[in-house]
């Protein structure tokens, strides 16, 4: 039996490529990728089109980390939960070695993930059924909870930065009655602030304006020696770490996949406790590469798993699992079960292109690019920053051709240089503000059916079980806390 | 580190005023039938838990900031508000011109502030056009 025909086979490399341009320029998502190539995807057998949607997503979700290697910018808000490690691990010992963490990371993550596709995607397609409001409400607090302890030291400032994040997020339309909020008389912001342009300000235009002020000597030194043995860096590096943490890559992908096939933001929550949890358990200060490996295992194990309830249910699990249901229907294919036993050559030709694209162009696709992103981090610093800057304004624009995202942008920029030169974490930020919109939601659709029934929150058997990972992420997460503060008493 | 305990209050006072607006901004919010709370529930309770949180910031001020924080003296600023002009130049002159001269114009105004070589920079900022505008006017055709 042939998984994936020539044809197929090309589509997933051209598909692999146009991802990694995309994922890597900020501005440029997944999403917009998979958008842009449906009209074309019209025109192509399903055999052709869908592997290379497959490719486009999966290598996109990894390109995304270029961004962080090099600027600081994540490519997705699941990105976020560790693009400060993958930035400071790729100036410091190379942009090879921390993007093969990642590319490899999320090699792993996103095969444990397919194959959970291949084994399971019924079984769980029916646990994701039985998810109502209350259970997502939970999921979300899960989130929000794991995201304040991943913030280091103070607590309190991750909060904050979480709550301004949360209170970011309330701007437009609100989710119960439709009524408009905080838009300052302005229709432009009726729809909301687009995260990706509140991402490019947060993490990327604050950068150029953190060592704009600071001046070039504010610069973080590249790894210089690193370079000539580049195989080494990319491959059997980050390989030898991947199989020493074999058990963090295995839980976190887990995790990745058991809350990424939830529709919704299920990958970004997987990510942010993946990362949360290294961050609680560890008993090193630092850890950068595990919180990395941590984070990208997970992201792309979720991007399988995505497919879960789109395949087994017809409901799609994110933006580009939806426009796939699309090109399902194009092709006049019914997604749900009865796909698993009318369609099977069209179901083993998925997962072949999944494994495909995370056993070969992954790594492949991930050198190349981890190239390209070593030699953007050998410009002099002088040189980088207004790079960098013109990306970030272009990136913004590109969003929606709209100017105010520019805008945006540049106050986003200026409110995030406040925060870090005050010790506040910014990634909270970002989760704050794809996790609100879920958690207001969620929260008052199961109040309202419940004619505000503060007990209807504990009554449900999943709800309790989330409800106590939240309770048992708060008692780990103060436990390491106290033990990391007394710690850094003892080293001072 | 430690610093001024005036200064370092100062988050937990912005924090406190923008709670304070929250909760203003707020009060106009409808409710749903019956009295129950309706869109402005969520912001509410976010505006008490900054304005707890900003109290408590008041109370213990953090003496952790950025090491580098202190090092801001009037060129630093000049160099931001550069950084700043290269962004708002972009809004100003992109109607007009391509994307890619628009980014390229905001790298060349970055180069300056950044104080690079001007030849470096005219190179950059010209490769830098040209391979926005490739990638935005002519691949996507924005």
């Amino acid at each position: 039996m042939t998984l994936v025909s020539w044809e197929g086979f090309l589509a997933l490399i051209a598909g692999a490529l146009y991802g990694a341009l995309f994922g890597a320029v900020p501005g440029l998502t997944a999403t917009l990728a998979v958008a842009l190539f449906i009209p074309i995807a019209f025109f192509l057998d399903a055999a052709i089109a869908l592997p290379a949607i497959i490719a486009i997503s999966s290598v996109a979700i990894y390109a995304g980390d270029v961004g962080s290697a090099i600027a600081r910018i994540p490519g997705t808000p699941a990105s976020a939960a560790y693009a400060d490690e993958l930035h400071n691990l790729s100036r410091s010992r190379g942009a090879l070695y921390g993007l093969g963490i990642s590319a490899l990371g999320s090699s792993v993550g996103g095969i444990l993930g397919t194959l959970v596709l291949a084994g399971g995607a019924l079984a769980l397609a029916t646990l994701a059924a039985m998810f109502s409001s209350f259970e997502y409400f939970w999921i979300a607090v899960l989130g929000l909870t794991a995201g304040v302890f991943a913030s280091g030291r103070h607590l309190l400032k991750g909060f904050i930065s979480l709550l301004i994040g949360l209170l970011l997020s309330t701007v437009g339309i609100d989710p119960t009655l439709g009524y408009p909020r905080f838009h300052f008389g302005n229709p432009a912001f009726l729809g909301g602030l687009d995260y990706i342009a509140v991402m490019i300000g947060l993490f990327g235009f604050s950068e150029v304006l953190y060592h704009m002020g600071a001046g070039t000597k504010s610069a973080p030194a590249a790894h210089a020696s690193i370079h000539r043995r580049a195989l080494n860096n990319f491959y059997a590096a980050p390989l030898k770490l991947i199989r020493k943490a074999r058990k963090l890559v295995v839980r976190s992908s887990l995790l990745g996949i058991f809350v990424g096939f939830l529709p919704g933001a299920g990958a970004d929550i997987g990510a942010w406790v993946a990362c949360s949890l290294e961050k609680i358990s560890a008993k090193r200060q630092k850890n950068e590469e595990r919180v990395v490996l941590a984070g990208v295992s997970s992201n792309n194990a979720a991007v399988a798993s995505a497919w879960i309830p789109a395949l087994s249910l017809g409901l799609p699990g994110d933006t580009v699992t939806a426009m796939v249901l699309g090109v399902f229907m194009m092709k006049g294919v019914t997604p749900g079960p009865l796909l698993f036993q009318e369609q099977m050559p069209l179901i083993w030709m998925l997962f072949g292109a999944f494994l495909i694209a995370n056993i070969l162009l992954l790594p492949t696709v991930g050198l190349l690019t981890a190239r390209i992103a070593r030699t953007a981090l050998r410009l002099p610093f002088s040189l980088l920053l207004p790079v960098i800057a013109a990306t970030c304004v272009t990136g913004a624009y590109a969003i929606n051709n709209n100017p105010l995202d520019v805008g945006v942008m540049a106050l986003m920029g200026v409110v995030a240089l406040m925060l870090r030169r005050g010790g506040f974490p910014l990634a909270q930020v970002v989760l704050g503000m794809v996790l609100g919109p879920i958690l207001e939601q969620h929260f008052m659709v199961s109040a309202i059916k419940s004619n505000w029934s503060p007990l209807s929150f504990f009554e449900r058997p999943v709800a309790l079980i989330l409800m106590g990972a939240c309770v048992a992420t708060v008692i780990l997460g103060i436990a390491a806390h106290k033990r990391r503060l007394t710690g850094s008493d003892e080293g001072n | 580190m430690p610093c001024n305990s005036i200064v370092s209050r100062i988050p937990g006072v912005v924090f406190l005023t923008l709670a304070a607006f929250t909760w203003l901004s707020a009060r106009n919010f409808p409710s749903l039938p019956e009295g129950y709370p309706g869109p402005g529930l969520f912001p509410n309770v976010l505006a008490f838990l900054l304005a707890l949180a900003g109290i408590g910031l008041i109370w213990r001020p953090s003496v952790e900031v950025d090491t580098s924080a202190q090092r801001l003296h009037r060129k630093g600023i000049t160099r931001i508000l550069g950084g700043l002009s290269g962004a708002i130049l972009f809004l100003l002159i992109n109607p007009w011109i391509s994307i890619g001269a628009a980014a390229g114009m905001t790298c060349l105004v970055c180069g300056i502030v950044m104080r690079a070589r001007i030849k470096a920079v005219l190179i950059t900022s010209t490769a830098a056009g040209i391979a926005i505008h490739l990638l935005f006017s002519g691949l996507l055709a924005l």
